[in-house]
């Protein structure tokens, strides 16, 4: 893998942390803090600061790589055992991922065609991104950021202006500390899927601005989110936004382009598509990249189609249905991120408190042309 | 029938080949003995024994007919020889200085060379040079005589403009290079020449900017070149495929133009242009596929308009690439997408069409490309006949008889438009190319279909690099300074800067405007 810009860390960052968040976190949110969910999101910014000072601290205080870092830290044993840990971890993390789609696109599009036939489709196209390397993958990252981000924008924006409902809003005041904590920790904890930043940092051009750079994609996931989630308020109020499924996704069916363009969300769902493609090919290949260097393994490309395997079976053994998925998405989904992307970090951070940090700041990881 | 499978011949080539690196041999008729074995059977091998100066000295000179000129052998080698020796240099014909005096007292306005083994006197004399070979002297002299019947040079066919030069390349190299260096008056811009192809020995020359044209990127290429092996090479396409990075791929990495005013102002931006003898196409490299888009006109004409011509230009590329299968995606599976009106409208046209949309598409789209690559081929007195014919007695006959729909003609018809408003050849095969691929991706899943295969796209296009630099550049990887002459067309006032390629020293391309106006 070649070196990273700044500019190619912000988009690999923001592809994890944003394309699942767009559709689910407005529902979640509403379910806990129904119409003051946006100040929710919002309020996230605080508690987003910390994990990517917890991250950035974690890459000052260490020389490798992730996974090698849980060994630095660790110790060997209990370092490599987490190791081991976190290749499965991955894989369900992509797998989830396919599967949650695959599920919104079963029920909202194509209802007919057979979900293996979309898993499919979503493998191929990571595994050919894996097969042909890192490298080209973070260039893609670029223009999937560029466009999607700017249509993402647009349709928020159309979605405020369209249904300005601003009593949707209201009461204003009517915030209990329980929900609030419940709603503040949904829009905060998906900011710990920035976790493979301490794997990218190695590769990174300028290794010393990785802070900014994460503070960039927690400012850009916070505006986002919170246009997403007040367009999804203002345009279905905070009932039906808890109800629906995909509050999101129904918000952005009612939106029209004049009195000629209508139905949109398939263009919405196209565009997505591109976002989920690399919130799926990331965490896959964390996974390959975790096995390469728990084996040292000269290359991780070969993986690929093993684990495209994997990824493909574990996906569709997840659940039987839709219902199950949702259960897993609110109630074990955020537990098992927690522990992974802030828990496990979390306790990294600790040892690194107590650790100086190392004279050389220079990688493990072999140094070569950017990407 | 043979049901035993013949060994192929073996070719004895080492013997010819170690004669051809011999020397020439000091004894005339020996290199006669020789050359006659290389030139037999060649009937336009023309040779010429003559004797001059008293007392006279035996000589020989070599040609090929139609290659080189009689009157300027006669003019220029024959009269001065037969005429200007005085007696006492004639003495000295067997003396090793010979040649020398020959060359610097007989020959001094002819281009004269001095060769020594079989295989340059070859390679001269294939290249319309004549040889001379004198008894007693070891070696002979290769005069310029070339003469041949050339193309003028004329506006390019495939690249024309309304404003800027309108000269073209043609197939003599000399010219090409000429009309070069006409234009790039600095000892700067290296012409490099070298022979390619064991039985073509086709002149090849590597052109550059020596302060600009990243040194590096020099070296790449020269020594790309130097391990090319192969027994000829005819076209700069031959060059194209053998040195690029990515060899299976529909997305070409470099760009080929006939216009020198186009070349120069690559040269000018550090890159590297390759002209063989025989074609009027010019290789330059490196290159990133946003470049295809770029005309030479963007240039020369006002930088608003030539800004929003390029954008008409990527709208273009994207409809060429992606109407028709758009089409077919929203007929076939997202209905809804279309106002109640318009659908009733295509639904009523497709009434009595037997075909599903895709296969309609696909029936058409290959019919179309029938008919543009009988355009190319078939005489230009019957070419546009044939494409009038084909545009609309085929289309209105195929609407009339039910077998497509009218808004399905009228699709690929602004396919069709959209992919000629392309500057670049290549960039149009390469759309003509993908846009069955994702023709076939929105039959199959539509919309997600086609998103699908524009990302497989993205990412081909993500792993190929054209000489080092990424084939999306300034796109992806994303360069701010860049994309601004790239998207849109930068005014001359602000390009102070040329696009950066890996390796430049000079980038500064004029003094800052601004700086200009502040000491004045």
């Amino acid at each position: 893998m070649g070196k990273i810009s700044d500019f190619q860390m912000y988009c690999i960052l923001s592809l994890l942390v944003g394309p699942v968040a767009v559709l689910e976190t407005p529902r979640v949110m509403a379910h806990q803090l129904q119409n003051n969910s946006w100040i929710g999101v919002l309020a996230a910014f605080i508690p987003g600061i910390l994990i990517i000072a917890m991250f950035s601290y974690i890459i000052k205080k260490s020389q490798s790589p992730f996974p090698l870092i849980l060994e630095e830290h660790l110790g060997k044993y209990l370092g490599k055992a987490l190791g081991f840990v976190y290749i499965f971890f991955f894989l369900l993390v992509a797998s989830f991922t396919v599967r949650w789609f695959v599920d919104f696109i079963e029920t909202n599009v194509l209802p007919q065609t057979p979900i293996s036939i979309f898993i499919g489709v979503l493998l191929f196209l990571g595994f050919y991104s894996l097969r042909t390397g890192m490298q080209s993958f973070v260039r893609v990252a670029e223009i999937i950021i560029i466009v999607d981000l700017a249509f993402t924008l647009i349709i928020a924006f159309m979605g405020i202006g369209e249904f300005p409902r601003f009593e949707n809003l209201l009461p204003l005041t009517t915030i209990h500390m329980k929900p609030f904590g419940l709603g503040l920790f949904s829009a905060s904890y998906i900011l710990g899927k920035m976790q493979p930043v301490l794997t990218f940092s190695s590769y990174s051009l300028n290794r010393e601005r990785i802070f900014k750079i994460m503070l960039w994609v927690v400012a850009t996931y916070v505006v986002l989110i919170t246009l997403t989630t007040l367009a999804t308020i203002l345009s279905l109020g905070s009932l039906s936004g808890t109800v629906l499924v995909f509050s999101t996704f129904s918000m952005v069916r009612l939106l029209r382009i004049g009195t000629f363009i209508q139905n949109i969300d398939i263009v919405f769902i196209g565009i997505w598509i591109m976002a989920i493609f690399g919130a799926t090919t990331l965490p896959w290949f964390m996974s390959c990249y975790c096995t390469q260097q728990m084996f040292h393994l000269k290359d991780y490309r070969f993986l690929a189609a093993p684990t495209a395997i994997i990824i493909g079976i574990f996906s569709i053994v997840l659940s039987k249905n839709i219902l199950e998925l949702i259960i897993m998405e609110t109630d074990i989904i955020p537990l098992l991120y927690s522990l992974f992307f802030l828990g496990i970090p979390f306790i990294l951070f600790l040892i690194c408190l107590f650790k100086r940090a190392p004279e050389q700041t220079q990688t493990t990881v072999p140094q070569d042309e950017p990407a | 029938m043979r049901f035993i499978k013949s060994r192929k011949p073996l070719v004895d080539s080492t013997s010819a080949r170690e004669l051809a690196q011999e020397n020439l041999s000091a004894q005339l008729q020996d290199n006669i003995d020789i050359l006659s074995k290389f030139l037999e059977r060649c009937s336009d091998a023309v040779i010429k024994e003559f004797a001059f100066g008293t007392p006279s000295v035996k000589a020989a000179l070599y040609f090929f007919d139609g290659l080189a000129d009689r009157k300027e052998i006669e003019l220029n080698i024959l009269k001065s020889l037969m005429l200007e020796l005085p007696p006492e240099l004639s003495e000295q014909s067997g003396e090793p200085e010979f040649l020398k005096i020959v060359m610097h007292r007989l020959l001094p306005g002819a281009d004269v060379k001095a060769i020594s083994t079989f295989d340059e006197l070859v390679h001269h004399i294939s290249s319309g040079d004549t040889v001379l070979l004198i008894d007693g002297s070891r070696g002979g002299l290769a005069v310029s005589t070339r003469s041949w019947e050339t193309r003028s040079i004329d506006t390019p066919e495939n690249e024309t403009t309304i404003f800027g030069p309108k000269e073209g390349f043609n197939e003599t190299l000399r010219m090409n290079t000429a009309l070069l260096r006409r234009r790039l008056k600095s000892t700067n811009f290296k012409i490099e020449g070298l022979v390619l192809g064991k039985i073509t020995k086709t002149d090849v020359v590597l052109c550059y900017m020596d302060h600009i044209a990243p040194p590096k990127l020099v070296k790449e290429v020269q020594e790309r070149l130097a391990k090319i092996d192969i027994d000829g090479i005819l076209d700069t396409g031959y060059i194209a495929e053998l040195v690029t990075d990515e060899k299976h791929s529909i997305f070409t990495q470099t760009l080929h133009t006939e216009k020198p005013d186009s070349v120069c102002g690559h040269l000018l931006e550090g890159r590297i242009a390759i002209l063989v003898d025989g074609s009027p196409m010019a290789l330059i490299l490196p290159i990133s596929f946003p470049q295809y888009m770029i005309s030479p006109e963007d240039y020369y004409t006002n930088y608003v308009a030539a800004s929003l011509f390029r954008i008409l230009r990527y709208l273009a590329f994207f409809i060429a690439l992606l109407l028709p299968s758009l089409y077919v995606a929203i007929i076939t599976y997202h209905q809804e997408m279309l106002p109640t009106s318009l659908i009733l409208t295509i639904a009523a046209t497709r009434q009595g069409v037997p075909f599903p949309a895709f296969v309609e598409a696909l029936i058409l789209e290959t019919t179309f490309e029938l008919l543009r690559e009988a355009g190319l081929r078939l005489p230009r007195s019957v070419g546009p006949a044939v494409s009038i014919v084909g545009a609309l007695i085929i289309g209105d006959a195929a609407v009339r008889a039910g077998l497509v729909s009218t808004p399905m003609v009228v699709v690929v018809a602004a396919t069709g438009i959209a992919s000629f408003v392309m500057p670049s050849y290549n960039a149009g095969i390469i759309t003509r190319i993908a846009r069955f691929g994702f023709l076939i991706a929105a039959g199959f899943l539509g919309f997600l279909g086609i998103m699908v295969a524009l990302v497989l796209m993205l990412v081909r296009m993500a792993s190929l690099s054209s000489f080092g630099q990424p084939y999306l550049t300034p796109v992806a990887p994303f360069d701010s300074t860049q994309i601004t002459d790239l998207l849109v067309r930068r005014p001359w006032f602000a390009m102070t800067k040329r696009p950066f390629l890996e390796g430049m020293e000079n980038q500064v391309r004029q003094k800052s405007h601004q700086d200009g106006e502040a000491k004045e």
